[in-house]
């Protein structure tokens, strides 16, 4: 187990470069550059030079991406052209809220979805199965930019209850989470009912069935622990797809996170903020899937069996028997 | 499964109300009247910096106007510079040298008492930084002299009657050494303003709080913060609902929930921002003086003002800023005659022309002149680029637009005319380079005879209207929806609003 954990994490280093080359190449490959932005509309020819030089605009693009390497070497992402601010510094800021929405939504998008899912594969075919569905379907069509100023109508100019937009504290999260939540919900509950549908229809269910074990057990305990895996797998991608940043919602909700962080800086071509953003993200993506990989093992203890040592034995050996 | 579905939700609703609404109202009371301690003002756009000489645009002059002071001030409202840190001033004979008296009672947020050498220094730092900001300064002020505690001149590298109108620009407020020294992210927040600023969490807000050693006069309320609220509907509900109290720009079309809601009010007040065509007139089909005439006979304004900002316009006859100064539209407007347009087409070269704009209301225009231009036999190509991209194309070296939609917020001196006629502005979208205009620019620029120098930027816009370099459109309105309560703000048509004197009676 730990040689994976250990090879997971080595793996992503080349991604890492991978992204950091893709990013620098392309920004640089897109119209318009940083000095344009930061010169004034008077400035002089002198001005521009100066600050060609020390954003290293004066050589080539390769110049520039080593020297951006060699500092994340030493753990330096750079910094701002812009704000002239660390660029972890201003990452980090953006990061804690980032991952409350992202959990915020995940817990919107799994508290609603898989008991909607559940029921959906118990009764499925029935009219309650449609109507889920075409609640799942509800929350996938609706657009999150409406959605959102629907919410804040009702929720905060109506009700008064939560704050219309920034982060403030617990209450400014739930507005916005809904709001990526619901679309969340959608995939999740589909595939929550498909699997549950796959894995109740086994032959170990009508066993337990026979033998006595309540329907409610029977379903929650042994089908759901079995259809878990690629609700997991759904999961990790949409706590993923949160920590990159939801910019539609974090815009309409005035929120500072990371996917606002980013796209605004695009705009103003500042590569340190944007490929360090980036690669920061990369590493938050490759760890989350790395859990959700690990936990794969805690709810089916037969992968956990198939990465320990006994485990790989065993299968080479099968496999050398098989050749 | 139902229990834990209903408990979820009842936490969430239990969390959501107990941390609902944020922190309770506070006020303060002087004499009979109540204020409210703590005052928040919304817009669009997202303050980065605290640094007042590193960046130069409408949002954060806002900030600055509270935060930090200059040497003197323009009151727009009377036309006329006024002493801020400075008392007096005096020219030389050549205007060259500008020697300024400086107050003796002001004391920097940090506690520092403010001298001739923090202008010094303050000058000197500008003209360093390689910002927006320096590029004001730079070949402008040769060297800062400080002649004694109280006292300093200015000797600038030539004559420049507009050099009041750069000092008392926010770029040019006075910043603290001892602070910047210690800590050159966060120092140069410190200023000699009203309002001292204790976070600023980017895209989000900036929090200050009142000044109690600030030396002019103070207001009651003891909070100001400054928020970050991207989408224009989910600023005016935060208004709406109390949370904030200024909405800077709400959608024009949901202006009427301010007017139907007797807690709110609807500023609108003329901008000096003005929405035109430019050509580039350094090459291709713009360079053809008979077709910027035909496309400027063949617009129909009206229908443009109506598309591109909901008729929330006025119709430009200059492409000048109306209070700028030296503004002249006595040549009157492009009539709308498509019989002469098609006759100036005829004349041209040229039958197509591109358009490049950035964003909805200039696409809407640029769609509109389109369809126009269509009736008289040009096809207008519209390019539709991101900001930074069309920024990149049109500035003055690279000049690879053939004509764009551009807005230009105008301040009031009359070299403002630079950035629009000046060769290597990189707001010169039409990259001219007319050696009468620059003349005129720079005889603008040192002569002292006010009649006389109207006559010249006359001149420029008569000479713009003849050879229609730039077509002007309509100049925007500026909206504001605001509590009812709200009042101290200096309201400014290029829209670097001083809300210094903020107060809400409640």
């Amino acid at each position: 187990m730990h040689r994976y954990v250990i090879k997971r994490i080595l793996l992503l280093i080349p991604v890492i470069i991978g992204v950091s080359f893709m990013i620098y190449f392309i920004m640089d490959l897109a119209p318009g550059d940083i000095i344009t932005q930061l010169v004034g509309e008077d400035a002089t020819e002198e001005q521009i030079k100066a600050l060609e030089h020390e954003y290293g605009y004066d050589r080539s693009v390769f110049y520039r991406y080593g020297k951006y390497m060699l500092g994340l070497l030493h753990g330096d992402l750079g910094t701002s052209y812009i704000t002239k601010k660390p660029v972890w510094d201003m990452y980090i800021s953006r990061l804690p809220k980032t991952f409350w929405l992202a959990v915020g939504a995940s817990v919107v998008a799994i508290g609603l979805s898989i008991p909607l899912g559940i029921v959906s594969a118990v009764k499925s075919g029935s009219l309650v199965d449609n109507s889920c569905m075409v609640l799942a379907l509800l929350g996938l069509s609706m657009p999150n930019f409406w959605l959102g100023l629907l919410l804040i109508i009702e929720f905060s100019l109506n009700l008064g209850w939560f704050p219309s937009g920034g982060f403030r504290g617990f209450s400014s999260v739930i507005l916005p989470a809904i709001t990526i939540g619901t679309g969340h919900m959608a995939v999740m509950t589909r595939t929550t009912r498909s699997s549950m549908i796959d894995v109740i229809r086994q032959d170990y269910l009508r066993t337990a069935r026979a033998k006595g074990v309540s329907e409610n057990k029977v379903i929650t305990k042994h089908a759901f622990r079995n259809a878990f895996i690629p609700i997991l797998t759904i999961i990790g991608g949409q706590l993923c797809a949160g920590i990159g940043g939801a910019v539609i919602t974090e815009t309409v909700f005035s929120w500072p996170g990371v996917g606002r962080l980013i796209i605004d800086y695009v705009h103003q071509r500042d590569v340190p903020v944007v490929t360090g953003a980036i690669i920061m993200t990369t590493i938050i993506t490759g760890v989350i899937h790395l859990a959700v990989d690990l936990l794969y093992a805690v709810v089916d203890p037969r992968i956990k069996g198939k990465y320990s040592r006994k485990g790989v034995k065993r299968v080479k050996k099968v496999r050398k028997e098989a050749a | 499964m139902k229990k834990l579905l209903v408990s979820l939700i009842c936490v969430f609703l239990i969390c959501g109300f107990v941390f609902a609404g944020g922190s309770g109202e506070q006020k303060t009371t002087t004499g009979e009247v109540k204020y409210k301690e703590a005052v928040v003002c919304a817009d669009g756009s997202q303050i980065t910096t605290g640094d007042p000489q590193s960046i130069n645009n409408i949002q954060h002059n806002r900030l600055f106007k509270c935060s930090h002071n200059t040497l003197v001030s323009y009151n727009s409202a009377e036309a006329k510079y006024e002493p801020e840190l400075a008392t007096s001033w005096e020219w030389n004979a050549d205007l060259t040298e500008l020697t300024l008296k400086l107050r003796n009672d002001v004391t920097f947020q940090n506690g520092e008492k403010f001298t001739a050498n923090d202008v010094k220094y303050s000058y000197e730092r500008i003209m360093s930084l390689n910002s927006t900001a320096s590029s004001k300064f730079v070949g402008v002020l040769d060297h800062t002299e400080v002649i004694d505690d109280y006292t300093v001149k200015l000797v600038l590298v030539k004559p420049n009657v507009d050099w009041l109108d750069t000092l008392a620009l926010p770029l040019a407020s006075i910043v603290n050494q001892k602070a910047i020294e210690a800590d050159p992210l966060k120092g140069p927040w410190v200023g000699t303003g009203m309002w001292t600023i204790t976070a600023l969490e980017e895209g989000d807000y900036v929090h200050m709080v009142k000044n109690d050693n600030y030396w002019g006069e103070k207001t009651p309320t003891r909070e100001l913060t400054l928020r970050y609220m991207g989408e224009a509907s989910a600023r005016l509900i935060a208004l709406q609902n109390g949370e904030v109290d200024v909405c800077i720009s709400p959608a024009n079309t949901e202006k009427g929930y301010v007017e139907e809601d007797p807690n709110l009010k609807l500023i609108e007040i003329p901008s000096s921002t003005c929405c035109y065509f430019a050509f580039n007139t350094s090459k291709g089909p713009g360079s053809d003086e008979n077709l910027r005439l035909a496309l400027a006979h063949c617009i129909n304004y009206e229908d443009v003002i109506l598309g591109a900002s909901s008729g929330e316009g006025t119709r430009a006859i200059s492409n000048w800023g109306p209070a700028t100064y030296g503004y002249y539209d006595g040549f009157g407007d492009y009539k709308y005659d498509l019989d002469l347009a098609k006759q100036y087409l005829e004349k041209s070269a040229y039958k197509t022309i591109t358009i490049s704009v950035k964003d909805n209301a200039r696409l809407r225009a640029a769609q509109i002149i389109q369809a126009n231009a269509k009736e008289i036999g040009l096809t207008v190509v519209i390019e539709e680029l991101e900001a930074a991209a069309l920024t990149a194309k049109s500035a003055f070296k690279t000049a690879e637009h053939e004509s764009m939609i551009y807005t230009m917020g105008w301040n009031s001196y009359g070299d403002d005319a630079s950035r629009a006629y000046g060769k290597n502005s990189n707001t010169n979208k039409a990259t001219l380079s007319n050696d009468r205009v620059m003349e005129l620019l720079e005889l603008g620029r040192q002569c002292t005879d006010d009649a006389k120098r109207k006559e010249y930027y006359k001149e420029i816009q008569v000479l713009n209207h003849e050879h229609a370099w730039y077509i002007p459109l309509y100049y925007t309105e500026l909206s504001i929806a605001i509590n009812k309560g709200v009042s101290g703000i200096i309201w400014e048509g290029h829209q670097a609003h001083d809300y210094s004197n903020i107060v809400v009676t409640v």
